[in-house]
C-alpha cells in the first residue's frame, strides 16, 4: 500500500482504537477492581469513598427512612409461614449469636465494594422462628416506597451461612446511609437486592 | 462467480441475523414501555446520530484539516492518534465535568477533582506522544545517515 498523505495508516488507526480503549479501561476500572482503584481518575465512584469507606446508591434522605430507622422502638418483624413470630429490638439482635462474612455490594451501576459485615445470620432467624424448611424469605425495607424496598431470597440463599442481617460492617455499627438499624446482606446479588433499613422478614 | 455467490448470500445471513436482534431489542423496549421509557430511548438514539452528524463530524474535519496544514509529516500519524485517544476520553469525561449523572444530596456520586483528573490523564497521552515523535524523528535522521 503506498502512503498518499503520510497521515494514519490503517494499522495505526487500530492501534489508536486499542489504545483509546486501554486508556478508558485503566481510568474506569478501579470503580470495581479495588487494586487498581487508584487509577479509577474518571470514574463516576471509588469503591472506598463514601461513609465507612463504602460507596451510597439509594440514600437515607432519598428514602425517607430516618426517623424510623433511629427510632428507639423500631423492632425487627419476623413473620409469615413460622412456627412463632418474632419482634426483636435492636439489642435483641445483638444478642443473638453473631458471625462474619466478607461480601460485596455489586451495584449494576458498574461499582463494587466489599468489606466485612457483622450480624445475625439468616438462617439462625429462620431456626429461632422455626421457619417452614421450603420456605423462600422476602426481606422489606422501612423504605415507604421505592422500586427496590424489598427483595426476595430463595430457598437456597435465604439459608447460605454467608446471609447476613447486618448490623455492623468493618466493626462499627452500621451508618444510615448503609442501612442501619438492619441490612440485609447476602452473596452474589446485585445492591439494589441487598435491602437497607430492614423492617420485616416475610417467610413466604 | 461462486466465491461471490457465497459472500452475498453470507451478507445477507448477517442482515437477517442483525435486523433479528434489532426487531428483539423493539420488542423488549416497546413492551416494557413503563420502565424503558421509549420516547426517551428514541430521543437518545436518533439525538446520538443528530450530534454526531452536526457537531462531532464537522469539529472532527477541522481538526484533521489543522492537522494536515500545521502538523509535519513525522509526527502526524502520532499526533493524529493522540487527538484521537484525547477525544474519546474528554467524551467519556463529560457527564463527569458536567455533574451529569451524579446526585447532589449523594456525595459519593462523582466523587473526584475531574477536570484535574482529566488534565492529568491527557498529560500522560501526550508525553507518549512526544516519546512516539521523538521516536520516529531518531529513526528517519538514522535511515538518512546510512
Amino acid at each position: 500500500m503506498t502512503e498518499t498523505t503520510g497521515g494514519m495508516t490503517r494499522r495505526g488507526l487500530i492501534a489508536s482504537v486499542a489504545a483509546a480503549v486501554a486508556a478508558v479501561t485503566v481510568t474506569q476500572v478501579g470503580g470495581t477492581l479495588a487494586p487498581l482503584r487508584d487509577l479509577a481518575l474518571l470514574s463516576p465512584r471509588r469503591p472506598d469513598l463514601g461513609p465507612q469507606s463504602l460507596p451510597v446508591n439509594r440514600t437515607v434522605a432519598a428514602a425517607g427512612v430516618l426517623p424510623a430507622a433511629t427510632d428507639t422502638g423500631y423492632r425487627l418483624r419476623v413473620e409469615g409461614r413460622v412456627r412463632t413470630p418474632l419482634l426483636l429490638s435492636l439489642p435483641d439482635l445483638q444478642e443473638l449469636p453473631q458471625s462474619d462474612a466478607e461480601l460485596a455490594i455489586a451495584c449494576v451501576e458498574g461499582w463494587s465494594a466489599s468489606a466485612v459485615w457483622s450480624g445475625v445470620r439468616l438462617v439462625d432467624l429462620l431456626r429461632v422462628a422455626g421457619a417452614a424448611p421450603d420456605s423462600r424469605v422476602r426481606v422489606e425495607s422501612l423504605e415507604p416506597i421505592g422500586a427496590f424496598r424489598s427483595s426476595v431470597l430463595d430457598r437456597a440463599r435465604a439459608r447460605d451461612p454467608l446471609t447476613l442481617l447486618a448490623l455492623r460492617v468493618r466493626g462499627q455499627t452500621l451508618h444510615p446511609e448503609h442501612g442501619y438499624p438492619v441490612r440485609l446482606m447476602a452473596p452474589n446479588r446485585p445492591g439494589v437486592l441487598q435491602t437497607k433499613w430492614v423492617s420485616t422478614v416475610v417467610v413466604l | 462467480m461462486r466465491a461471490d455467490h457465497r459472500a452475498w448470500r453470507g451478507r445477507w445471513l448477517l442482515y437477517a441475523a442483525g435486523v433479528g436482534i434489532l426487531g428483539f431489542g423493539a420488542q423488549g423496549l416497546l413492551h416494557a414501555a413503563d420502565k424503558t421509557n421509549p420516547q426517551r430511548a428514541a430521543l437518545w438514539l436518533g439525538g446520538g446520530v443528530l450530534v454526531h452528524d452536526a457537531v462531532l463530524a464537522p469539529l472532527v474535519l477541522l481538526g484533521a484539516g489543522l492537522v494536515v496544514r500545521y502538523v509535519p509529516l513525522v509526527a502526524r500519524p502520532v499526533v493524529q492518534g493522540a487527538l484521537f485517544v484525547s477525544g474519546v476520553l474528554s467524551l467519556v469525561a463529560l457527564p463527569l465535568l458536567t455533574g451529569r449523572g451524579g446526585a447532589p444530596d449523594n456525595p459519593t456520586t462523582n466523587p473526584l477533582p475531574y477536570e484535574s483528573n482529566l488534565g492529568l490523564v491527557l498529560l500522560v497521552v501526550w508525553t507518549v506522544a512526544a516519546l512516539l515523535v521523538a521516536m520516529r524523528v531518531a529513526r528517519r535522521a538514522s535511515v538518512l545517515q546510512r
